[in-house]
């Protein structure tokens, strides 16, 4: 049977039930992650009822799915199998709930981040998180690539505000986890499961989640640095009684074995705590200043000062075709070893959270996401080796072929491993949604 | 049997004398009491796994068993199967101040570990009510909470790594000790299983910093319904507190003649405890907005603690609640329910109609500012009359906080307990997934049957020989 006959089918059958289909158009830096995984035509369906009918038509049709938020993450995970068509969650972007009140609400899994703060916003509400890419992520794309947060050290990941999942499994049926109150624990927790499984188990339609309320005061106070042992002093000030910091984090660039860039720390809260803090962080690191303080007003990346959009930019998975992404992650208490090994790896824009020891290194390639220079591919296993020696550990998140075969992209032993794979067999047995992302 | 075992964990640590199993016959639910054919009591991880290979190859059911504190009947034994007692592995095996990790068994207890990392400025912020008792395995397996969650988070916020034994004896590691690993996040969806995943056997720990200032409140309400108000206030004002805890009139006037007094006024309809924790400037601010409010809403006792003693007595208070409600019958039905919190006067007011209903006496001490009620029912086990409107009433309770749109349980877990109410909460889809999940680790169905799904029927003997096959009271 030929290749393309059956997706040729399972379009038809989608026209057949009015679900339409379009030639999928995709970005540059889309088709730079994705080669020839991408499919040609995408639906994009407008209700869970239609979504539901679009699965089971590919179920008929024994074709697999490739389904996307905002596509900002697509270059997360192991490279998928090429699916018969892409399904973008757009379509299903409502509000569905919002109690106020509880400082909780539910939401459609396409709608997108922005849009949700935004609404939020006009209540004194938020999101706790604060993902790279803000004005692109989609709520359902962020649980699948468990996205990180700019401000995870004072309010932790999406993870820790996900109180409940409706997910469309790959038999065409609903499940529920978790619900709609902020302490539960009946049955298993599905919301962990989804959360950084790439979409690989089933598709998120509906996310309850946990608001916070606005903070009175969002600080930012920074600094010049281009002293590598700066960066160990800062992560160590601020993990001082005394701070409570929402972010610490190191934007800058390696080059020939120096760096250079911007220390940043975040305080949140009432307005007189969040200076207090940034008045004894900036005298307790007097000499790596001068510092300067500035009030941020919740919005769009845009607002923000250079090196806040810098660090979201260096998390982000998506900005750039000419280069590839590598996490880093590693014990705060080996901070200067990592640094240490960081220099002598020596080249790429790097962002570090000097809190919580999560950071991003993104290495260039040769343009339109060709392949790693020799001695980088050679550089990033040396230094896989250095951050290993010190308790840490690096994965690819996206990039080329040498690079993937350099590194790991996923944290597993092989017991794991297999235990990933049954959970696959028992939620997914044909791997319908994104077949291979997260492992076979 | 015994002798297979005796082989992998010694003669001295299988226990199959009758007197000895009473012990295990039951958790912290001691409605429901089964013997197992035998206790095994592993010391090390290779130990436990050799005992979970003997199992699987000769399909014996095992169930583990931390302390035993559970309150849903989670620990309960299959009486054709074994428990699996894992107090002996209790070392704490590292303790990495600057990263705020520790490594440990998990047959440690939980108070052990705040007290040995206290010197470090540090501690483990989960704090159930058993927390001097509890294990942190046993924690792991129910995602143990408390008062100080509605900040910090329950147990599964504070795990980033375990060691676990799954039921075909396979030794893996969950997770590690970094952030944000990339992958299918397994430690989350084992946290909280029930024991019914596999043994956790080691578990990697984030530690808190011990706040640099606290301060505890006491606000005395003459109507409960205006306590609740206050923290929904407090909630939406934008404060954070690292407690908001509330006793009812029966709960404190039984506090305030047991051993635990802690000041309580008992001529109060409600008393609601804030703690505030953090730098000080923020909680300087914070408690200067929570008094405004707690005048708002005609608190008619404003009080702080004033020294650490005066602190402790308070949550003595609180914690030893339980304990003391046991002065007003010799049995006490905790129940275990959560509802948004928006809803609580509404519920509450709900809760104390049906104790009136049934018949029944009622307490509430519960954690307000999580919506986490706990209405506690007093009675005569041998009064059969009163266990049926006990029952009754405990389900009237549950359904009142579903129809809310609220959970089974916010932190006893559903054990056996509430397994056959499951079905009230979720779809029959909702529960064919998560038996698959359950497949996944668990497919011989050894590791602890009969629990948190509804299914396979079983048998229980009610503490006072009232037999109830396939429910759940």
């Amino acid at each position: 049977m030929s290749a393309t006959a059956p997706r040729e089918a399972l379009a038809t059958r989608l026209a057949a039930r009015g679900i339409a289909t379009t030639a999928a158009t995709w970005s540059a830096a889309q088709r730079a992650a994705l080669r020839d995984a991408l499919p040609d035509r995408l639906a994009t369906p407008r209700s869970a009822a239609e979504l539901r009918e679009l699965v089971l038509e590919a179920t008929v049709a024994e074709e697999s799915l490739l389904v996307i938020g905002g596509g900002s993450a697509l270059a997360c995970g192991a490279p998928p199998r090429r699916s018969a068509l892409a399904v973008s969650m757009r379509g299903l972007d409502r509000i569905v709930d919002h109690s106020v009140a509880d400082f909780v609400v539910t939401v459609e899994a396409g709608i997108r981040f922005a849009t949700l703060q935004d609404e939020l916003r006009r209540h004194r509400q938020w999101l706790a998180v604060e993902p790279p890419d803000r004005d692109e992520a989609t709520l359902g794309g962020m649980i699948a690539a468990q996205t990180t947060s700019l401000v995870a050290a004072g309010h932790g990941t999406l993870r820790h505000h996900l109180l409940g999942l409706r997910v469309l499994y790959a038999d065409g049926r609903f499940g529920k986890s978790g619900g709609r109150v902020v302490k539960n624990v009946a049955g298993y927790d599905l919301m962990k499961l989804h959360h950084g499984a790439l979409g690989t188990l089933g598709i998120v339609v509906e996310a309850t989640l946990r608001l916070r309320p606005l903070p009175e005061c969002d600080l930012v106070t920074r600094a010049s640095c281009r002293d590598p042992s700066a960066l160990a002093e800062f992560g160590d000030a601020l993990a001082q009684p005394g701070f409570a910091p929402a972010g610490g984090h190191f934007v800058g660039q390696l080059q020939s074995g120096a760096l250079e860039g911007e220390l940043l720390a975040r305080f949140q809260g009432a307005t007189s705590a969040a200076h207090a803090q940034a008045g004894a962080l900036e005298a307790a690191l007097t000499a790596r200043g001068p510092w300067s303080r500035e009030t941020l007003a919740d919005g769009s990346h845009a607002a923000r000062p250079r090196s806040l959009r810098d660090a979201a930019a260096a998390f982000s998975s998506h900005d750039e075709i000419d280069s590839a992404l590598v996490s880093l992650h590693f014990a705060p208490s080996a901070t200067a070893a990592t640094v240490a090994a960081l220099l002598r790896f020596g080249a790429g824009r790097v962002a570090l959270d000097l809190v919580r020891g999560v950071g991003s290194i993104r290495l260039a390639t040769d343009g339109a996401g060709g392949p790693l220079s020799q001695s980088l591919a050679l550089g990033i296993v040396a230094l896989h080796r250095d951050v290993a020696a010190h308790g840490g550990a690096l994965f690819v998140t996206a990039g080329p072929p040498e690079l993937r075969a350099a590194l790991p992209d996923r944290a597993e032993t092989a017991a794991a491993a297999a235990l990933a794979v049954k959970l696959r067999d028992e939620l997914d047995p044909h791997r319908r949604f994104n077949p291979d992302r997260r492992g076979p | 049997m015994s002798a297979a075992l005796e082989r992998i964990v010694g003669r001295s640590h299988v226990l199959t004398g009758r007197a000895e199993l009473l012990t295990y016959e039951s958790d912290g639910l001691t409605h429901f009491r089964k013997q197992p054919r035998a206790v095994v009591l592993p010391g090390t991880t290779e130990e436990v796994a050799a005992v979970v290979r003997w199992c699987a190859e000769t399909g014996t059911p095992f169930v583990p068993r931390g302390a035993g504190t559970g309150l849903s009947g989670g620990a309960l034994p299959c009486e054709t199967g074994i428990v699996i007692e894992l107090a002996r592995l209790r070392r704490i095996l590292e303790v990495r101040p600057r990263d705020r990790l520790a490594r440990v068994e998990c047959g440690v207890i939980n108070a052990d570990l705040s007290t040995a990392v206290r010197p470090l400025g540090l501690h483990y912020a989960p704090d159930p009510s058993s927390q001097s008792a509890c294990t942190l395995g046993g924690n792991v397996a129910e995602n143990s909470g408390g008062p100080h969650t509605m900040k910090y988070g329950t147990t599964t916020d504070h795990i980033v790594g375990l060691r676990v034994v799954l039921p075909d004896g396979t030794i893996t590691e969950l997770g590690g000790p970094q952030n944000e690993l990339p992958g299918l996040d397994l430690v989350g969806t084992f946290v909280g299983s029930e024991g019914t995943f596999g043994i956790a056997t080691e578990l990697s720990v984030r530690l808190t910093p011990n706040p640099a200032v606290i301060r505890t409140f006491l606000f005395a309400f003459r109507d409960i319904e205006q306590a609740c108000q206050m923290v929904s206030r407090i909630v939406a004002d934008g404060i954070l507190p690292a407690a908001l805890e509330m006793l009812d009139q029966t709960t404190i006037r039984v506090v305030e003649a047991s051993v635990l007094k802690a000041g309580y006024p008992t001529d109060a309809d409600a008393v609601l405890l804030v703690e505030l924790d953090g730098i000080a400037a923020q909680v300087e601010e914070d408690a200067r907005r929570v008094r405004t409010i707690a005048t708002e809403f005609g608190a008619f006792v404003s009080r702080e603690a004033a020294t650490a003693e005066e602190r402790l007595k308070l949550w003595k208070g609180r914690k030893g609640a339980f304990g003391a409600l046991g002065r007003l019958s010799p049995d006490l039905y905790v129940q275990d329910a959560v509802v948004p919190r928006s809803r609580l006067p509404e519920v509450l007011r709900r809760v104390r109609a049906i104790a009136t209903e049934e018949g029944v006496r009622l307490s509430n001490v519960f954690h307000a500012g999580d919506g986490n009620l706990h209405p506690n029912i007093s009675y005569d086990g041998r009064d059969a009359d009163e266990v049926a409107r006990v029952l009754r009433a405990g389900d009237k309770i549950l359904a009142t906080c579903l129809e809310v749109g609220g959970s089974l349980s916010g932190e006893h877990g559903i054990g056996l307990e509430k397994r056959d109410s499951m079905a009230l909460m979720f779809s029959s889809d909702d529960l064919d997934r998560f038996a698959q999940v359950r497949r996944a680790f668990n497919p011989l169905g050894l590791c602890n049957p009969d629990k948190v799904l509804p299914g396979a029927k079983v048998c229980v003997e009610f503490r006072h020989g009232i037999s109830i096959e396939g429910v759940t009271h």
